[in-house]
């Protein structure tokens, strides 16, 4: 604080004025930490890329707390990213109906701030379950030899170093979290205890869904080590929102339409799916060869099961299956709250505002954002992140959270620029199937590293990479962390 | 085959015509302008047909009124976050009105009087820059209605009158407004029409009643009311395609809305009703004058904008107006038989509540003062000439816009009218 400079009086009457002037002052201008998984690290359209991560939720906090940027730094990665994000490369229309085409963008990116000496402030790990905040570690030097291996990249991206340097402690997220107490934490952590079984379409405990045992024991540690290790910070956790209302889950339709216009439900390994079902993205390029389709010979579409090696992935979320994920989020919300409530942490519900999203749209400018995948405006083209208008959108409802709960007066992010903003358009060129195998299993071995695809090999055999190689790539710089 | 991905986003794109608002005018005669508009209980001219026609049983002879009032309305906005954000600044195209007035009055007997009034008791015109932020709100939005207005007053006694009259309401509307959707490729906001609301020649009945009685003393008290009027209107909506450079995106869209027809479009518009009550007092070289109106903008509670033939377009956009008020002080001076000098204040409360001060009716309450004269030409002839300045208090949406179209409307209107009257 400037007080030395000016008068004591002025000083009195400032704090008179400001009234909560610690908390303001811990929450804006102090060292910001978010703690959680790729929705805080800015991840987006199936990838980690600079061109999203600027607009990560915390990048935006960061700057609106006015945190100044030599105390907060993402783990940044070239563009187009780690996976290459996704692009949309056609729109051909066919049959009255609209067939996007999405994949990835060809090549790769690298970190480019791997070397930044101090403690990232996005500690946001895509993929991780809550649990792994406290276990998992990293190691940007495997990048650096040209390992890539898709169970630990984003753990080597963002966390760098197995312990931290000079000692044989142990540096996962939360470890990193609180090696320089930060004076405001923000906590978004769980969404991938759920998700699996959406992406996956198989919801069984201890795969796809964590248990609410194991989610207590494990978000009471997070959330305790967090209050030890600062103990007058800030904190601000957000819950899960509900994963089956994603476009990834909600934009296939369980049915066709037969050559009269009438509705031809499609068939899955269990039989026919009804209104109450779903089907997820990765169903599309299965049912454009005709997969499911009756009367084409083609096999049904999968279930996804547990089988004797292992986790099959599937496109079908079925009702009850449904009804499990919101069960369990549902438990795991409570959880958060409850543990919340124990060490002084705020919550942003994040399922309430989604839930509005789901049912109102969000308004912008006379424009109505919705859930819409492609043309609603909040989610990126993988349909389970949002892009970084969503983005812009959820930091602003979490500055809205800040504001009432610590008595700040965060200003909120100027939504014209995302909204507005004049990005490049891609070249359109026709190409591939609709959401591509390669999209979905780079989805997948981010968030549920464990599927196996195999069923999709079926069309086309031997497309799926080996999951660690050896590529060409520069040798990347040390980095030299200071903890 | 490859039916499997449909785009109902894409029908989303169904663009959000959302479009209101009235807005009333007051100024009908040079002189009751400025008076600051307080007249009712004067209305000793041919104007009284709209101040009160019951003053219309008071005149002696035949008069024809002419005059015109030129509008000047500026208004400026200044963005709050998060949309469009604040340091944004956006200034309403600088327009001028012209609503004319014209009356027709006359005696019927000793004891009775007509008068015919055509007037524009409401009115809109705001245009914003073409490619501004809230071009998906409003560009540009014209409302102009006119009222066909025969009343007949009648004496009772020397001193206390009374006036019906019927209200034809002639309403033209034309709007425009961005059509934008989210371009799939750029995930970004896109213009990829433009479209036009237009109605014109709308029909409506309305009545009004009015009293007016010299109480003695110089003393007089006016009291006029005018009906609520409910429009049916009817128009067509044109669509104009804006081409983004991405042929596939650009020829679905081409498929979404109706760009080769122009679609019925229906709507039903309530003109609030009107109470004026007039307490004056003059004696041969002075009169003062104060007025209270109160406008029943309650009733203007929706603007619906229906497609008969494309219901995924139509849209109800509330509007919830409260009733309000307005306060208005004139006083004159005749400085010799052939002159006078008016001077007004006057203080209008908005009706507008906060969420839906918009692009559309950056409307507030506003502060007025006028000034102005009236000679008489020659025996049968005289002018009335009157200005007002109208200061609208600062209007912050406060961050709950309907449109989310947040900031701070800084609004002025300078008017300057005449009204050449003659009398045989």
């Amino acid at each position: 604080m400037r007080i030395a400079r000016t008068t004591p009086w002025v000083a009195l009457a400032l704090l008179l004025a400001v009234g909560s002037g610690p908390t303001v002052a811990q929450v804006q201008s102090g060292y910001y930490v978010a703690l959680g998984d790729s929705l805080t690290a800015g991840y987006a359209s199936g990838g980690l890329a600079q061109s999203y991560q600027a607009h990560s939720y915390p990048a935006i906090l960061a700057r609106q707390l006015g945190v100044p940027s030599t105390l907060f730094q993402q783990p940044l990665v070239s563009d187009p990213g780690i996976p290459a994000v996704q692009e949309l490369k056609s729109l051909a229309v066919s049959g009255g109906t609209i067939v996007p085409t999405i994949a990835p963008k060809s090549g790769s990116g690298q970190p480019i701030n791997a070397t930044y000496s101090g403690m990232y402030g996005n500690l946001g790990i895509p993929g991780a379950k809550t649990g792994d905040l406290l276990t998992k570690t990293g190691d940007i030097t495997k990048l650096q030899r040209g390992i890539i291996d898709p169970n630990t990249i984003m753990y080597d991206i963002v966390l760098r170093f197995p312990v931290f340097p000079g000692t044989t402690t142990p540096a996962p997220a939360v470890a990193q979290a609180v090696a320089l107490p930060g004076t405001f934490y923000t906590v978004w952590i769980g969404n991938n205890d759920v998700l699996g079984a959406a992406l996956t379409g198989v919801a069984v405990d201890d795969v796809t869904l964590t248990r609410k045992e194991v989610f207590q024991a494990q978000y009471t540690a997070l959330l305790g080590v967090l209050k030890q290790g600062a103990p007058s910070a800030k904190m601000m956790v957000a819950n899960i929102p509900d994963v089956a209302s994603i476009p990834f889950v909600t934009t296939v339709k369980p049915y066709i339409f037969g050559s009269q216009g009438q509705k031809v439900y499609l068939l899955g390994e269990n039989g026919p799916l009804t209104d109450a079902d779903y089907l997820t993205l990765s169903a599309s390029s299965l049912i454009a060869q005709g997969f499911g389709v009756p009367g084409t010979g083609k096999p049904p579409l999968p279930e996804g099961a547990i089988t004797a090696t292992g986790l099959q992935a599937g496109v079908i979320l079925r009702a009850a299956e449904v009804a499990a994920i919101r069960v369990r989020t549902a438990e795991l919300n409570a959880i958060i709250a409850a543990v919340a409530a124990q060490v002084g942490a705020k919550v942003f519900d994040a399922n309430a505002f989604f839930a509005g999203v789901v049912r109102n749209g969000y308004s912008v400018g006379g424009i109505k954002l919705t859930p819409e995948f492609l043309t609603g405006g909040l989610f990126s083209y993988d349909g389970v992140h949002p892009q970084t208008l969503g983005y812009a959108i959820v930091a602003n409802e979490m500055i809205n959270t800040i504001n009432r709960e610590f008595g700040t007066k965060v200003p909120a992010v100027d939504l014209r620029p995302y909204l507005l903003g004049a990005r490049a358009a891609t070249t359109v060129q026709a190409a591939g199937a609709v959401f591509s195998l390669e999209a979905y299993r780079s989805l997948l071995q981010i968030f549920a590293p464990n599927a196996d695809t195999s069923y999709f090999n079926q069309p086309r055999p031997a497309a799926r990479p080996a999951p660690a190689r050896r590529v060409e790539r520069q040798p990347l710089p040390v980095p030299a962390p200071r903890p | 085959m490859r039916r499997f991905l449909v785009l109902a986003g894409v029908v989303a794109l169904a663009p959000a015509l959302a479009w209101g608002a009235g807005f009333s005018l007051y100024e009908h005669g040079a002189r009751a302008v400025a008076l600051g508009g307080a007249f009712a209980a004067t209305a000793d001219n041919p104007t009284a047909v709209y101040y009160n026609p019951a003053g219309l049983a008071f005149l002696e002879g035949t008069s024809l009124s002419a005059g015109v009032y030129g509008i000047s309305f500026d208004s400026k906005v200044y963005g709050d976050s998060p949309y469009p954000g604040r340091g944004y600044k956006a200034e309403m195209d600088s327009r001028i009105f012209y609503p004319p007035h014209l009356y027709a009055t006359g005696k019927l007997g000793e004891r009775a009087g007509w008068g015919l009034g055509v007037y524009a008791p409401f009115g809109l015109g705001t245009t914003w820059p073409d490619n501004w932020a809230g071009r998906y709100v409003s560009r540009r939005i014209d409302l102009q209605v006119y009222n066909i207005n025969p009343n007949f007053a009648y004496r009772l006694g020397n001193n206390l009158a009374v006036a019906v009259g019927a209200d034809l309401f002639l309403v033209d509307l034309d709007m425009w407004r961005a059509v934008g959707v989210i371009n799939p490729y750029t995930q970004v906001m896109t213009d990829v029409a433009s479209v036009n609301l237009a109605a014109s020649n709308e029909q409506a009945w309305g009545w009004n009643a009015a009293l007016l009685w010299k109480l003695g003393g110089g003393f007089s008290l006016g009291v006029s009311y005018r009906s609520r009027v409910e429009l049916d209107a009817e128009g067509k909506a044109r669509f104009t395609q804006i081409r983004t450079g991405q042929q596939d995106f650009d020829s679905i869209v081409a498929g979404m809305l109706p760009f080769n027809s122009t679609p019925r479009v229906t709507s039903e518009i309530t003109f609030p009703a009107e109470s004026r009550v007039g307490l004056a007092w003059r004696d041969e070289k002075v009169g003062v004058e104060f007025n209270w109106v109160r406008i029943g903008w309650s009733s203007f509670d929706t603007f619906p904008m229906v497609f008969p033939d494309y219901p995924q377009f139509s849209q109800v956009r509330p509007e919830n107006y409260d009733d309000s008020s307005s306060y208005r002080l004139g006083f004159e001076m005749k400085a010799n038989d052939k002159l006078a000098f008016q001077l007004g204040a006057l203080y209008d409360e908005t009706p507008v509540p906060v969420e839906m001060v918009s692009p559309l009716l950056p409307d507030a309450s506003r502060r007025g003062v006028s000034v102005g004269a009236s000679y008489q030409l020659a025996d049968s002839l005289r002018l009335d000439v009157g200005f007002l300045h109208l200061m609208f208090l600062d209007r912050s949406t406060k961050g709950r816009s309907w449109d989310q179209f947040n900031g701070t409307y800084k609004s002025r209107a300078e008017l300057l009218g005449f009204s050449l009257s003659y009398t045989f």
